[in-house]
């Protein structure tokens, strides 16, 4: 899948594809290194989230996030047949953002890696949409390592076909009073499988630590399956920790009600999984990435019956 | 003029048959009652009418202007024109209001046509103001959170907005305050005309004194069994039910309620 040509109007972007490169990056600086590209945020005030947008076999990126100025960063990720994305955050002592990701086109196969790590009051808040086809493995790592530090993942996968989803989460807090907030919305349709392993870990010292997990899963499809494997490690008593995980089918009283009003079965389905993707697409700032965003999700649900 | 024709009517849930040879002619500009005690059939009549996956049709037919609905899905029914306000509307988080009522006109429309969004936007806000409802209704999630009078005020409003040629509200008065059933009510009667045929069923008068019914029936274990005006009203207001258990000739309006041994207690002497 080719980036959309929308991109070429918007100011604060850095853009690589096998065929160009474009950086017209205004809030943020960009080194290369050997182990790949360097990407140093917050010492800019944003007027708008920046975009980097990347298309092909994959890249191995660092995110710096310097203490500062807020920081938005929307990633547009465009995988070829196979590819492979390494992704280290890094946010230092203080640093604040909000980054949202996107995987979306037609795949084969789709190794995702990232490793978060979180300073000391920093807060980071990342929104990750999973919309590429094909067999994905995900491997995501945070570590909270300051005290005070915060961390909110919301991701949403959407799956459909004979599309599998292997995913890993784990999440450590390494430091006292330190947040962390794991929200994944799951929808799989036709024949797809997806599977979840999330794990929060509060280590011993880490007293006023608050560590949650939400897992919910729609299965639309007879041959489609949701796997959550939610788990906490906690070690330390002056803690606050919860988890929990919900999947089921479309609820039939609620299909009974939009179809009582005339939709037919597709699309009260579809109305239904808007309820899971919504607050996702908003992530997207911007009208055109709004209905980029749209527009993958409804070509991977578009066979909901 | 719509008109809905129930012919002989048999419908079971579970096994259980509930309805039993129901007729019912309902046309378009008439109000219709269903009353009776509770656990008689009116709302499966209702429910079975709408096409619930729950209620089988055993036999009998349900025609709309001469259509054959019987055996239709519910959105079929719904856009060929029937509307049931439902006593328990479902809630469904995520999905706004105004998407789904906007996806439910749009549903209406010919495949080739759009919905005005403009238009329907002023139409919605229009509905919402004369119930009532308050300005974020358009966006707050479908039934979420929803007080019960609030619900019922928004079964109100989607059936203004789609326009349905048949209309069944079932028990829309439960759940609502004095000046909630008085909105309702006066939103109801402003609704009538001779495009629209309503059926309310309830089993508590005060509704009927904010929307007056042009035809009353009784049901009693699954039947209709008397069929008047607004005297019946009257007279279920100052003596009940009870008169139509003589008249009928039964103990019970439950049938239901079946003795049923449950065994003998076992005894032991006590040990000597």
């Amino acid at each position: 899948m080719k980036p959309p040509r929308f991109f070429d109007g918007v100011p604060d972007l850095f853009l690589r594809t096998p065929r160009r490169t474009d950086d017209r990056l205004k809030t943020g600086t960009l080194a290369a290194l050997k182990s790949g590209a360097r990407f140093t945020f917050g010492s800019k005030r944003q007027s708008a989230p920046a975009s980097i947008v990347l298309a092909g076999t994959g890249e191995a990126l660092t995110v710096r996030l310097k203490a500062g100025e807020p920081t938005g960063i929307r990633f547009f990720l465009f995988p070829s047949p196979t590819s492979t994305w390494n992704m280290n955050i890094i946010a230092d002592e203080g640093a604040e953002a909000d980054i949202a990701c996107i995987i979306a086109g037609k795949s084969e196969s789709t190794s995702f890696t990232r490793f978060v790590s979180v300073g000391k009051g920093a807060s980071i808040a990342l929104t990750t949409v999973f919309l590429q086809s094909g067999t994905s493995v995900v491997r995501e790592k945070a570590a909270v390592r300051g005290e005070g530090g915060s961390f909110r993942s919301e991701t949403l996968a959407v799956l459909s076909g004979n599309d599998a989803m292997d995913a890993l989460q784990d999440v450590r807090h390494e430091a006292p009073r330190t947040i962390t907030d794991l929200v994944n919305s799951l929808v799989a349709s036709d024949a797809a499988s997806i599977g979840f392993d999330v794990t929060g870990a509060i280590a011993k010292g880490n007293a006023g630590a608050n560590c949650r997990q939400q897992n919910r899963g729609v299965i639309l499809g007879d041959g489609a399956a949701i796997t959550v494997s939610p788990k906490l490690l906690i070690d330390e008593f002056d803690v606050q920790a919860g988890h929990g995980c919900a999947i089921g089918r479309v609820n039939a009283d609620e299909l009974y009600y939009l179809s009582s009003r005339g939709l037919d079965p597709a699309t009260a389905k579809r109305l239904i999984v808007s309820g899971y993707t919504a607050p996702f697409l908003a992530a997207f700032s911007g009208p055109e990435s709004g209905k980029l965003v749209e527009r993958a999700l409804a070509q991977k649900l578009g066979g909901v019956d | 003029m719509a008109t809905l024709t129930i012919r002989k009517l048999n419908v079971s849930v579970e096994g259980t048959m509930i309805l039993k040879d129901i007729d019912l002619v309902v046309r378009g500009g008439e109000t219709h009652a269903i009353m009776g005690p509770n656990g008689t059939g009116k709302s499966t009549l209702a429910s079975a009418v709408m096409g619930h996956p729950k209620y089988a049709i055993e036999s009998g037919v349900i025609l709309l202007d001469g259509l054959d609905v019987t055996h239709m899905a519910v959105d079929e029914r719904s856009r060929a024109g029937l509307f049931l306000a439902m006593q328990n509307p479902v809630e469904v988080p995520g999905v706004t209001n105004f998407d789904f009522v906007k996806t439910a006109v749009q549903a209406r429309l010919p495949q080739d046509k759009r919905l005005r969004v403009g238009k329907f936007i002023l139409a919605f806000e229009d509905a919402a103001a004369k119930l009532k409802m308050g300005s974020g209704l358009a966006h707050r999630y479908l039934n979420e959170g929803f007080s019960g009078g609030e619900k019922k005020r928004n079964e109100i409003l989607q059936m203004q907005l789609l326009q349905p040629k048949i209309a069944f509200l079932d028990e829309i008065d439960s759940g609502l305050d004095v000046d909630a059933l008085r909105i309702v009510g006066e939103a109801v009667t402003a609704m009538k005309s001779p495009t629209l045929g309503m059926v309310l069923i309830t089993h508590y008068e005060r509704l009927l004194d904010y929307i007056v019914p042009d035809v009353v029936h009784i049901m009693i274990r699954g039947r209709i069994v008397k069929t008047g005006g607004r005297e019946l009203i009257r007279k279920i207001d100052s003596e009940g039910y009870d008169w139509l258990k003589a008249e009928l000739g039964i103990d019970d309006f439950d049938e239901r309620k079946k003795p049923v041994s449950l065994g003998t207690c076992a005894t032991k002497s006590p040990a000597k």
